[in-house]
């Protein structure tokens, strides 16, 4: 007869200490392993017929259309806030003029992709992980597998694909209702000259900027919508396990664009 | 019980089938393991299921029945062993052959697992759009067909969320049914239905197979439905199969597990 004691009860203390120490780097190890496959499957899967056109519309239509309030009135308000305070700082030494140029460079390499990619994270990525998950849990998922359906290729692919499309139209949407909210701000509200400030945004602003901020946007959607299939799909242990996957989604989606942010940026701009 | 033990060895002998019919075992488990974070579920699992017949896989809870139903549609890989459909093991198949034989296979899920974003006319033409060129016109005649077939005539245009129990259960075999599988699984199908929705559930299984010659395989620990519409039954204990034969073996078993079971159950054949 084996025995009855527990096997962890049967550890050492100086294993179970080292146990509890590599818990989490392990947790992240399988982490990252399970995304890299979903990205592989959804991948291979997004090269195979049937190729599921009106799937990537609906999902281009919910991450896209359905976020042009919340990424004009969030692009609005940081434009705004933004002309604010650098008015208020470089009025210091008498160069407000310069806000218009400052805050258009802001916003095309940074802030746009990183604050419409918190905004996808935050309102399509936790309901695609919600509705995959909620799928998962009441066996939808397995129940397209039993019909000869890949549920990569129905769920996945769409909806990362939509991602990559509609996030850079998102972060441009975000940087023209910006730039809308710093010259209200600034020129409406703050008395600077508007021949002024838009000469400075011609003189700081080029092409370069505006398409390393479309790039990190198309990334940053992809990333953001992949961690959201990815915990959705995977949810498990009913209402509750669906409540940590979005949960998940929306912090693992969150940090991810921060610190692909400082990583990208640390490689296309030149010091 | 001679039968029963050469079963439960995995041993069963059998002629081969004649030249031009089909092997009346329709599904083949073969030696099955399956494990989940070091925790051994299935220990060896040999089982036949006939074809066109009822089989049924009884156990308690946590014997590992769900886990031998994902095995055999291969919705995952066990650790060892085989499963073979019409003789073709299934077991190292990728995706893409996984799908082509799936399409023999129909299932009605625990909880139906109807698509909640569609309506019930959708759910059902799901396959149909899926795997055939038929035109939207065609789809409709069909699934107009199959839902009138299943007493559900009327329902087309409801939500999932709308439909009661039974008729949730019926819409899942209607939209199972749709490719006109060779073998129907059902999940605990009678799982919190009260007595008459579960003998309504259970006519239709043997309903189904009689007017489509399905092979069925019915996951369950309802020993009404077991004794009612059992062909043969097989049950799993502790991930192996203890014991295998009709519902007069079974219940003629002097097994100590099954003897326990059925006992507990409070059902007998005789009673039915």
């Amino acid at each position: 007869m084996g025995s009855t004691v527990p096997e962890e009860a049967q550890r050492s203390p100086a294993t179970a200490a080292l146990g509890a120490v590599l818990r989490l780097p392990r947790a992240f190890v399988e982490e990252v392993g399970q995304l890299a496959l979903l990205a592989w499957s959804s991948a291979t899967w997004s090269l195979r017929p049937p190729y599921r056109i009106a799937l990537f519309v609906e999902a281009m239509e919910f991450i896209g259309f359905q976020s042009v309030f919340i990424i004009s009135l969030t692009g609005w308000f940081s434009g705004g806030v933004l002309a604010l305070q650098t008015v208020y700082g470089f009025r210091q030494f008498g160069a407000e003029g310069m806000v218009g140029g400052v805050v258009a460079l802001s916003l095309t390499r940074e802030l746009s992709p990183v604050f419409a990619s918190l905004m996808l994270t935050s309102r399509a990525g936790s309901a695609i992980a919600t509705e995959l998950g909620t799928m998962r849990v009441t066996d939808q998922i397995d129940a397209l597998a039993t019909m000869a359906v890949n549920p990569v290729q129905y769920l996945v692919v769409p909806r990362v694909l939509a991602g990559v499309v509609m996030m850079p139209a998102l972060c441009m949407l975000f940087t023209v209702t910006g730039m809308v909210g710093a010259y209200m701000v600034g020129v409406g509200s703050l008395g600077i000259d508007p021949g002024v400030f838009m000469d400075r945004v011609r003189w700081y602003v080029d092409a370069d900027d505006l398409f390393g901020g479309l790039l990190k946007a198309a990334i940053f959607g992809y990333v953001v919508t992949l961690i959201a299939c990815r915990q959705g799909f995977w949810a498990k242990g009913g209402a509750a396990g669906v409540g940590v996957a979005v949960t998940k989604a929306v912090v693992f989606g969150s940090v991810s664009v921060l610190v692909l942010d400082y990583l990208l940026t640390a490689l296309i701009t030149p010091v | 019980m001679r039968r029963e033990r050469d079963v439960r060895a995995g041993r069963e002998a059998r002629e081969p089938p004649a030249p031009g019919r089909p092997d009346p075992i329709h599904i083949r488990v073969v030696d099955l393991y399956k494990s989940y974070d070091g925790n051994q579920v299935l220990r060896g699992v040999n089982l036949e299921l006939e074809r066109g017949r009822i089989n049924i896989v009884i156990g308690g809870s946590g014997a590992g029945k769900t886990v031998l139903l994902r095995q055999l549609i291969g919705l995952e890989k066990p650790d060892s062993g085989h499963v073979l459909i019409d003789g073709v093991d299934i077991v190292p198949m990728n995706d893409v052959e996984l799908n082509q034989v799936r399409r023999k296979f129909g299932m009605v899920f625990q909880g139906s697992a109807l698509f909640d974003s569609m309506s019930v006319y959708d759910n059902v033409a799901f396959p149909l759009r899926e795997h055939t060129r038929l035109s939207e016109r065609e789809i409709r005649q069909r699934v107009l067909e199959r839902l009138e077939d299943l007493n559900l005539k009327g329902a087309e245009d409801k939500m999932p969320g709308e439909l009661s129990g039974g008729m949730r259960k019926r819409v899942g075999v209607a939209r199972a049914l749709m490719l006109e599988p060779q073998i129907l699984i059902y999940d605990e199908p009678t799982t919190g239905l009260d007595p008459v929705l579960a003998r309504s559930v259970d006519d239709l299984i043997v309903e189904m197979r009689e007017r489509f010659g399905v092979t069925s395989v019915v996951i369950s620990h309802d020993m009404a439905t077991v004794f009612r519409v059992g062909h043969r039954i097989s049950m799993l204990y502790k991930g192996v199969i203890v014991a295998s034969g009709t519902p007069q073996e079974l219940s003629a078993s002097d097994d100590e597990v099954v003897v326990k079971f059925l006992r507990s159950s409070g059902v007998h054949p005789s009673a039915l």
